[in-house]
C-alpha cells in the first residue's frame, strides 16, 4: 500500500495545485444537495407518510384562512391590512412556512435529538463545520407543496390589490401600478425576494436559538417544535397586536421582519430600503445565534458525559 | 507490522496529566429543598479522570480496559476533541484534539458501538458519499478505498440495503468502513462490540486485525470484553476511578497477577458417595501441605476438582505429576487463569493513588 | 374489584414520577397546543375595535370565548395515540400484554396523568395572558351553569379519549398512520370550535359538524361557560355528550381487543 504511506505521514494531505483557493467551501452546498436528494428518497419510502402530510399541510393553510375570511367577511379589514394585503400576508407566510418546514424545522429536531441520545458526538469528529452540517443534513419535502398555494394566494392578492388601485387603506404603490410596470415594479419585487431571504435566515437563526436550550435541558424531547406557535404570531400583521408585544416583535422577537417585512414592500407599503433593514437584522440575529451555538458547544464538550 | 520494532518516532498521542471533572447539582429533597434550591445549589464534583499520562507510538494497538464509569469513554472523548478536559494537555499528531482542526479530524475516526452515523432508513452506501464530500475525498480515491474496503469487510452484498434491515454486526461492519473511507491514521473505538453475538465479535475483531496487517494504522480501543483487548492489542491500560492502575503488555500483566495455573484433575472412577469424597479431600490436603508449591482447591465435586497453583507451567506440571503419582485420574488439564479473573481482581482493589474510593466529592461550598 | 382499581391508581402515580421527570417536556407541549388559541384572540381584540358585535359575540364574549377554549381543549385531549403506535410499532405492546394490567385502561391512566401535568405548566403562562386581557373576561357562572361546565368538560375528556383510542388502533392495521392523524387533528381543529367559534363557520360547515362528535369537545362547554346556552339545550347536549361518550368508548373498546386478535393473530 505505497498509497498510504503518504497519507500516514502525520501532516495535513497536501492538496493537489491545480485546485482554486474556494475549492473546500464548494463542499458545503454539495453536501447540502447531497443531504436532500437522501431525504428525498428517503421519503418516497414512506408514500402514505408523504401523501398524508400533504395533505394535512394543505387543510391546515386552507383552516387558518377560513378564520381570516370569517373575520374579513365582518370587518372587511384586519389593522389595516384589507383582503387583497391580507392575501399577500398570509401568502407570503405560507411561502415561509413551507421553506421552514422543509429544511430549518427537521434540522432543529433532529438536533435536540442528536444532543439528548449523545450522537453529537460522532458528528463532531467530523471535519466539518458541524452547525452548517446539523442544519443542512435533514430535509422533509411533504408539506412543500403549500409553498405553490402560498404562492397563489400571493398572486390572488396582488392582482385584487391592482384592480382596487390600491383600494382600503393601502397606500396605492407606484410601482404597482400597471402605467408603470418599468423598473420601479422590478424594484419591488427584487426587495420582497431579498426580505424573503432574509426572513427566512431569520427564521433560522429564531429557531436555533430556541432549541439550544436542549444542551441544558436534556429531558424536553418537544422543543425542536417549540418555535413553531411562535413562528404563527407572524401570520398576522403585527399591528394587530397590542403595543408592548408589537414593540417586542420590532426588536427582541423580530417577528415583523418575517412575513410583514416582504409584504409590505411588495404592496409598496415599504420602500425598498427596508428590505435592507430586514437584511440587517436577520444578519445580527444569525451572529448572534452563532454566538448562542458556539456557547452550547463549549457547554456540551465541557459538561456532557 | 510488526509490534516489538518501535522506531523512535514521536508518539502519535501524547496525554499528560489530563482531569475531567464533571459538574453536577445536587437534587433537592422534598419541598423545602426545593424551595431552598432557589437560592442555594449544593454542586457535585464526580473526578471521572484523575490526572492521567500516556503515550500511544505509531502503529500500536492500545486497549483500554476498565468497568463501566471508569473513565475509559471520557478519555477517550477527550482524545478525540468531543470534551474539553478540566485539566492537562494532550497532543493527537500533534495536535491538540479539542480545538478541532480540520487537519487534526480529516485523520482521526471515531466509532463508537452504541451510536451510530449510518442513516437508519438508508443503504450504507448513501452514507459513505455524504462521508465522501465531508472529507472531501476525490472520486478516484474514493472509489480505491471502498472497493478495498468492500473486499476486506465482504460488503457486496450489504451496501444497497437500507441500514435498518441490517444485522448489529452486519450495521458495525457498515459502520466501520464509513469510518476507515477516508484512511484516518488514528482510529478510535468505543466498545466496538458491545452488543453483538460471539460469532460477529470475532468476525469483527478479524477484519480489524487484518486491515491493521495491510495499514500501519494507529487504534486506540475502549471496551469491557476482555477478549477484545486481549485478541487485539499487544498493550493494554486498565483504568478504574480515572486512574491508571496498569498500563503494559497483557502477558506481563498475567504473569505479573498470576503465575497461577489452573490444574484440572478428572477422577478415573466418579467417587460414589459423601464419605469416599470426603476422604479424597483429605488426601488432597495432606498432599497440598507436603508439596513444593503448595496448592489451593478451588472447586471439587464427584466427578472432578480443579486445584490452584502459583509459579506458572513448570510449577504447576510437576505438582500435578505429584498428584497423578498417587491419585488415579483420567484426564489432566493445566490452564492459565482467565484474564477476566485477573480483571476482576484488579478492579476490585483500591486504586493506586488517591484515597477516595467512590470518586465522589462535595463541593458546594466552592460555588 | 378495588384491588384491581388500586392497580391502576399505583400505575397512575408511577406515571405521575415520570411527568415530573418530563415536566419541561409538558411545559412545551402546552405552549404549542395553547399558543394558537392566545394569538387568536389577540386578533380578534384588534378586530373588534370600534364594533359592538360580531356573529352575536360581544368583544368580551369573544375574548373569553378563546380564553375559555384553549384551556378546555387543551385539557381535554389527550395524545395517546401516537404511543399506541409507537408501542404497536416498536414491539413493545408484546410484553405489556404479559402483564396482569389491562393495556386499554393504562393508556387511558397514564394519558390523563399527563394531561394533569400538561395543564399544571400550561398554568403560569395562561394566567398571565388571563391577567393581561382581565378587562375582557366575563364569568357570569351560576352553580348550575358550572355544574353543566365542569360535566361536559369531563364527558368532552371521554369523547376525546375514545377517539383517540379509536384511531390509535388503527395502527393494528395500517402501519403508517401518523398522515391520518395529521388530517384529523386539522378537522379537529375546525369542527371543535376551537379556530372558530361555530356559529361563526360557514353553514354547510356548521351542517356537516352537527352529525360529529367534534363539536362536543370544546365548543359545547365553552358555550355553557359562557351562559349562552338555554337550559333545556344544555340537557339535551349534555345527554349527547354522554351518548357520544359511551358509543366512542365502546366502539374503540371493541376495535381494540379486534385489533389485539390481529396482532397476537400475527405474533407481533
Amino acid at each position: 500500500m505505497r498509497y498510504r504511506k503518504t497519507a500516514t505521514a502525520g501532516k495535513p494531505t497536501s492538496k493537489p495545485m491545480w485546485k482554486p483557493a474556494f475549492a473546500p467551501l464548494l463542499k458545503y452546498p454539495r453536501l447540502a444537495f447531497r443531504s436532500a436528494g437522501l431525504c428525498l428518497s428517503r421519503e418516497m419510502q414512506y408514500r402514505l407518510h408523504f401523501w398524508g402530510n400533504t395533505f394535512a399541510g394543505v387543510l391546515w393553510t386552507g383552516m387558518y384562512l377560513v378564520f381570516i375570511e370569517v373575520i374579513l367577511s365582518h370587518t372587511g379589514s384586519i389593522a389595516g391590512w384589507d383582503r387583497p394585503a391580507m392575501y399577500v400576508l398570509y401568502g407570503t407566510y405560507m411561502i415561509l412556512e413551507a421553506v421552514a418546514g422543509m429544511i430549518i424545522m427537521p434540522n432543529m429536531i433532529k438536533l435536540t435529538e442528536y444532543v439528548r441520545t449523545g450522537e453529537l458526538d460522532l458528528l463532531l469528529t467530523k471535519p466539518i463545520d458541524t452547525q452548517f452540517y446539523l442544519s443542512v443534513r435533514h430535509w422533509e419535502f411533504a408539506g412543500t407543496g403549500r409553498a405553490l398555494i402560498g404562492l397563489t394566494a400571493v398572486a390572488y392578492g396582488l392582482k385584487h390589490t391592482l384592480a382596487s388601485g390600491g383600494g382600503g387603506s393601502v397606500l396605492p404603490s407606484p410601482a404597482l401600478h400597471p402605467a408603470t410596470l418599468a423598473s420601479p415594479a422590478i424594484l419591488s419585487w427584487l426587495s420582497y425576494l431579498v426580505s424573503l431571504v432574509a426572513a427566512f435566515l431569520l427564521l433560522y437563526a429564531l429557531w436555533l436559538l430556541s432549541v439550544l436550550i436542549i444542551f441544558w435541558v436534556i429531558k424536553a424531547e418537544g422543543l425542536g417544535y417549540l418555535f413553531v406557535p411562535i413562528m404563527q404570531i407572524a401570520r398576522y400583521p403585527i399591528s394587530a397586536y397590542p403595543p408592548l408585544l408589537q414593540a417586542a416583535f420590532r426588536t427582541v422577537l423580530p417577528l415583523a421582519f418575517v412575513a410583514a417585512a416582504p409584504s409590505s414592500a411588495l404592496l409598496g407599503r415599504a420602500t425598498p430600503a427596508g428590505a435592507l433593514v430586514s437584511l440587517v437584522v436577520a444578519g445580527l440575529f444569525l451572529l448572534i445565534s452563532r454566538a448562542g451555538w458556539l456557547f452550547a458547544l463549549r457547554h456540551y464538550s465541557s459538561a456532557s458525559s | 507490522m510488526k509490534w516489538g520494532c518501535s522506531m523512535p518516532t514521536t508518539p502519535v498521542i501524547t496525554a499528560r496529566h489530563l482531569s475531567k471533572t464533571y459538574y453536577t447539582f445536587r437534587k433537592p429533597e422534598g419541598l423545602r429543598g426545593a424551595l431552598r434550591s432557589l437560592f442555594y445549589r449544593e454542586r457535585v464534583a464526580r473526578e471521572a479522570v484523575k490526572g492521567i499520562s500516556f503515550t500511544v507510538a505509531p502503529g500500536e494497538l492500545v486497549g483500554f480496559l476498565g468497568p463501566n464509569g471508569a473513565g475509559k469513554t471520557t478519555t477517550l472523548k477527550m482524545l478525540t476533541g468531543i470534551l474539553h478536559p478540566t485539566a492537562g494537555e494532550a497532543y493527537v499528531l500533534g495536535h491538540i484534539p479539542w480545538k478541532r482542526e480540520k487537519s487534526l479530524l480529516k485523520q482521526i475516526a471515531l466509532v463508537m458501538g452504541q451510536k451510530s452515523q449510518l442513516w437508519w432508513d438508508l443503504p450504507a452506501a448513501d452514507t459513505f458519499l455524504l462521508n465522501k464530500d465531508i472529507y472531501e475525498l476525490s472520486t478516484s480515491d474514493y472509489r480505491r478505498r471502498l472497493k478495498e474496503l468492500t473486499e476486506l469487510f465482504e460488503l457486496e452484498d450489504l451496501l444497497h440495503i437500507p441500514v435498518r434491515q441490517l444485522s448489529l454486526g452486519e450495521r458495525m461492519k457498515c459502520e466501520l468502513a464509513a469510518c476507515l473511507l477516508h484512511s484516518p491514521t488514528v482510529l478510535f473505538l468505543d466498545e466496538p462490540t458491545i452488543g453483538l453475538d460471539l460469532v460477529s465479535q470475532r468476525k469483527l475483531r478479524h477484519f480489524l486485525k487484518e486491515y491493521n496487517a495491510r495499514h500501519q494504522l494507529t487504534i486506540v480501543l475502549t471496551s469491557h470484553y476482555m477478549q477484545d483487548v486481549k485478541e487485539l492489542c499487544r498493550r493494554v491500560v486498565v483504568i478504574n476511578h480515572g486512574v491508571i492502575i496498569y498500563d503494559g503488555s497483557i502477558s506481563d500483566l498475567l504473569a505479573q497477577h498470576a503465575g497461577t495455573r489452573l490444574i484440572k484433575l478428572t477422577w478415573a472412577e466418579p467417587l460414589p458417595d459423601q464419605q469416599v469424597q470426603e476422604d479424597m479431600r483429605r488426601s488432597l490436603m495432606t498432599l497440598a501441605e507436603n508439596s513444593e508449591r503448595r496448592f489451593r482447591i478451588a472447586e471439587f465435586d464427584a466427578w472432578s476438582t480443579v486445584l490452584e497453583v502459583s509459579g506458572g507451567a513448570t510449577a504447576a506440571g510437576r505438582t500435578a505429576a505429584q498428584i497423578t503419582a498417587v491419585i488415579p485420574v483420567s484426564d489432566v488439564q493445566i490452564q492459565e487463569p482467565d484474564i477476566e479473573k485477573v480483571m476482576a481482581e484488579l478492579f476490585s482493589t483500591a486504586p493506586a493513588s488517591g484515597t477516595d474510593g467512590a470518586g465522589d466529592e462535595r463541593a458546594g461550598s466552592r460555588l | 374489584m378495588i384491588s384491581s382499581g388500586r392497580k391502576y391508581l399505583t400505575a397512575g402515580l408511577l406515571s405521575w414520577q415520570d411527568c415530573l421527570a418530563y415536566r419541561a417536556n409538558a411545559a412545551i407541549w402546552a405552549l404549542v397546543d395553547g399558543c394558537g388559541s392566545m394569538v387568536m384572540a389577540l386578533i380578534w381584540l384588534s378586530v373588534f375595535r370600534d364594533r359592538g358585535e360580531i356573529g352575536g359575540y360581544s368583544l368580551n364574549q369573544m375574548i373569553t370565548y378563546y380564553l375559555v377554549a384553549s384551556a378546555v381543549s387543551l385539557l381535554t385531549t389527550p395524545h395517546m395515540e401516537y404511543n399506541i403506535i409507537w408501542e404497536i410499532r416498536q414491539g413493545l405492546l408484546s410484553g405489556y400484554l404479559t402483564r396482569p394490567a389491562d393495556r386499554y385502561t393504562m393508556h387511558i391512566v397514564s394519558e390523563t396523568v399527563w394531561q394533569v401535568m400538561k395543564f399544571l405548566m400550561f398554568l403560569p403562562s395562561y394566567l398571565v395572558v388571563c391577567w393581561f386581557l382581565r378587562r375582557y373576561i366575563i364569568i357570569t357562572l351560576t352553580p348550575l351553569n358550572l355544574l353543566f361546565f365542569c360535566s361536559a368538560v369531563l364527558l368532552a375528556y371521554l369523547i376525546n379519549c375514545g377517539m383517540k383510542m379509536l384511531l390509535g388502533s388503527v395502527a393494528f392495521w395500517v402501519t403508517e398512520t401518523r398522515g391520518l392523524f395529521q388530517v384529523l387533528e386539522c378537522l379537529w381543529g375546525l369542527l371543535s370550535g376551537e379556530i372558530l367559534p361555530l356559529s361563526l363557520l360557514p353553514i354547510w360547515l356548521t351542517v356537516i359538524g352537527g352529525f360529529l362528535p367534534f363539536k362536543y369537545v370544546v365548543w359545547f362547554p365553552t358555550e355553557l361557560f359562557l351562559d349562552r346556552v338555554p337550559v333545556q339545550e344544555a340537557v339535551l347536549g349534555l345527554g349527547l355528550q354522554v351518548c357520544w361518550a359511551v358509543v366512542l368508548l365502546v366502539v374503540s373498546r371493541l376495535v381494540w381487543m379486534r385489533g389485539l386478535a390481529v396482532y397476537e393473530g400475527v405474533g407481533g
